[in-house]
């Protein structure tokens, strides 16, 4: 490929999204979503929302992402079942495909308040790269819920808005700098927010929480570590590598092996123990 | 309501929306689905490369034209920004305030956060009128801490500029967030530091809030005279603007109760009630009619004023400006010696308050008798500098017109 052509053309979101469930009749949105996730999803449509929930109830595969659109098939609404799923599969990211426009507006908001983590707007962003960059956006929101549900019992209550800053764009919030702009503050509040929460600085809590956040994908994903690091933003897989081990004292094998949040948060808790404060060379 | 709780939104409109409309109860506006769009377009937009991602930008800026109104985008935009540094995405800025003042603040803050990175590369001013809409936010939440924290990275925005606007900007907020510590000298200081630049420079919408602040601080210390000419520069400010000449007469109203002048309070709040405007100009000035009528004991305007107050309290979005108004309706009745009433409208008024967690007014409420027999205590300040009693002159002079049979309650008006 030319160079030139490269650098919006090749997929920022490497992760693997892993089984596609989508409850979407019309043929050309069908066809669009086959297109865009050629390759990195295995994809599977079926008609109704009953249809969708009998699936989820006997499937053992690791249904990754969900896509519906507002009515089934049948013409039953589709807020009840996202509803359903969104408490009983909170680490599948669920999108729902809705039309622009007055006429549909009833949908959008029942479906937010159902529980969607995105929205896919038909004849805007559905098409290609706009469309997996959704469904990735939809992913990471799951993460990064996931994953503060761990970190927050660790991490001090007023440093918990830090986290989330960290956890909504990991690709994004890779510095001091980037993290300060997320906040829309100045980069010493920062410093001065850690210093007195009495907690590690705000470059060794930034690396702490995109581990915990590969130690959710490394747990969930069957991805490779070199996914995982250009989907987070890390120079490369060996400094993520070397960042696992410098962190938590394991391999990212052993690691993915005996349950990496675990073994992530559980070094976060040694290292903010008072006697165990002495600084760690940052990445 | 059926939602699913969340405690977090991490950057997503529909996830923010849930805990906004959770915490609400209800639908905020018929534009919700509207804003929603908008603020997942912004936000998509922010993921892009251009150009789909001005593609998006588009699509946002004109649901936000469609749900606020163009005319009234160019006002307000006009108002805030006058000719400097505009940009197409700014009517953005003005979307999120009418969220966030119809009580969707956190999808307000989705829309703000991603403002910045679909529309890069903004200059510094630009980043600079977010970064302001982030703070007024965070203080409107009453996140003072986190709004201090913006101001001050504004105020570095602004050093690092050399940007007069900024540097007013962050000292107007300084202003507030001493306003909202009781500490009126740092407060007077910022709002005088601000007046200065902003009158030099033209800013418009910071030299209103600007003497309105001084307005207030001179209020507070009892020096009614320096308070009504400050009032009045606010007044000429505003002139041109209904909703915002409406705002400056409205604590006008209120100076001129504070000063026992309640006749010509009571004239200027009636001149308010007969212009259709969004609840949190027309509510205040109801109950503020309520007091000056109660006080000059004009039972039918009481009675009438209590009504209007009454019959927008199931008015979603202003329900802070509801009890704060049914609090001082029932300060008024107790004033007009209706115990019952008055104890009807506390009960009103304290539902609401406890319910959404409105802490001062619950506290007010609390000490109801006192502000009451305060309130009759007030005595017509004795002398006033020429140039005040002028003001108050021409005040007495607007004659307004007769009392509508309804106040005509706008929504979404920036």
């Amino acid at each position: 490929m030319p160079r030139e052509a490269g650098s919006h053309a090749v997929a920022r979101h490497a992760i693997d999204s892993g089984t596609v469930l989508a409850c979407v009749q019309s043929p050309q949105y069908r066809a669009r979503i086959v297109d865009a996730l050629r390759n990195c999803a295995d994809v599977r449509f079926v008609e109704t929302l009953w249809e969708l929930r009998a699936l989820l109830r006997r499937t053992v595969t690791d249904v990754g992402t969900i896509i519906v659109s507002g009515h089934d098939a049948n013409g039953t609404p589709a807020a009840a079942v996202v509803r359903e799923i969104a408490a009983a599969r909170p680490s599948t990211a669920i999108i729902a495909y809705c039309q622009p426009g007055p006429p549909h507006n009833a949908d959008l908001r029942a479906l937010a308040l159902a529980g969607v983590h995105q929205f896919l707007i038909a004849g805007v962003d559905d098409v290609g790269l706009a469309l997996r960059a959704v469904l990735a956006s939809a992913r990471r929101h799951c993460a990064a819920e996931w994953v503060m549900r761990d970190l927050a019992p660790v991490v001090p209550a007023s440093l918990h808005r830090i986290v989330e800053a960290i956890l909504a764009r990991p690709d994004e919030v890779t510095s001091i700098a980037a993290l300060a702009d997320a906040l829309s503050v100045h980069r010493k509040t920062l410093f001065n927010r850690c210093e007195r929460a009495g907690f590690v600085g705000p470059a060794e809590l930034l690396a702490w929480c995109r581990l915990a956040l590969v130690a959710y994908y490394l747990d969930s994903t069957g991805c490779t570590i070199e996914s995982i690091a250009l989907e987070m933003g890390f120079a490369s897989d060996t400094a993520l590598r070397n960042a696992i081990k410098r962190y938590t004292g394991a391999t990212a094998t052993a690691a993915r092996a005996t349950g990496a949040v675990r073994m992530v948060i559980a070094a976060l808790e040694r290292r903010t123990r008072p006697e165990r404060r002495a600084a760690l060379h940052l990445v | 309501m059926d939602t699913i709780p969340a405690s977090r939104h991490f950057g997503s409109p529909a996830a923010a929306y849930r805990l906004d409309a959770g915490e609400n109860g209800a639908e905020f506006s018929v534009h919700d689905a509207a804003w929603l769009a908008a603020a997942t377009l912004v936000e998509h937009a922010a993921m892009r490369e251009h150009p789909e991602r001005d593609a998006l930008l588009r699509d946002a800026i004109e649901i936000a034209q469609q749900v606020v109104g163009e005319d009234q985008l160019r006002l307000a935009g006009a108002r805030e920004w006058g000719d400097r540094e505009r940009f197409d995405a700014e009517i953005l800025i003005l979307l999120s305030r009418v969220m966030r003042e119809a009580g969707a603040r956190r999808l307000a803050a989705t829309l703000l956060d991603a403002i910045p990175r679909a529309a890069a590369p903004l200059t510094s001013v630009q980043r600079g009128r977010v970064l302001v809409e982030r703070a007024r936010s965070a203080r409107d939440a009453g996140d003072l801490d986190q709004a201090v924290d913006r101001y001050r990275a504004l105020a570095s925005l602004a050093r690092s500029a050399r940007s007069a606007e900024l540097r007013a900007l962050a000292w107007n907020g300084f202003a507030a967030m001493a306003q909202a510590r009781g500490n009126h000298p740092e407060m007077r200081r910022y709002a005088a530091r601000v007046a200065r630049i902003a009158d030099r420079e033209g800013f418009t919408a910071m030299s209103r809030s600007a003497h309105l602040t001084l307005m207030f601080a001179a209020a507070s210390a009892k020096r009614f005279g320096e308070a009504m000419l400050e009032g009045w520069v606010l007044y000429q400010r505003s002139l041109g603007d209904s909703v915002q000449e409406s705002g400056a007469l409205q604590n006008l109203g209120q100076l001129l109760l504070e000063m026992g002048r309640p006749a010509v309070a009571e004239a200027v709040f009636t001149a308010i009630c007969a212009r259709p405007l969004p609840p949190r100009l027309l509510l205040p000035a109801l109950s503020g009619l309520a007091l000056a009528s109660a006080r000059c004991a004009h039972e039918a305007t009481l009675e009438w004023s209590v009504a209007e107050v009454r019959g927008m309290h199931p008015m979603v979005g202003a329900r802070h400006d509801v009890a704060d108004a049914l609090a001082e309706c029932a300060t008024a009745l107790s004033i007009a010696g209706r115990g019952e009433d008055a104890e009807r409208c506390r009960t009103a008024a304290r539902r609401l308050a406890e319910r959404y967690g409105y802490h001062a007014i619950v506290f007010r409420l609390d000490g109801a008798d006192d502000a009451a027999r305060a309130q009759s205590a007030i005595v017509q300040t004795a002398e006033l500098p020429p140039r005040a009693a002028a003001i108050v002159k021409d005040l007495e002079a607007l004659m307004p017109p007769s009392r509508p049979e309804h106040v005509q309650p706008t929504l979404g008006v920036l």
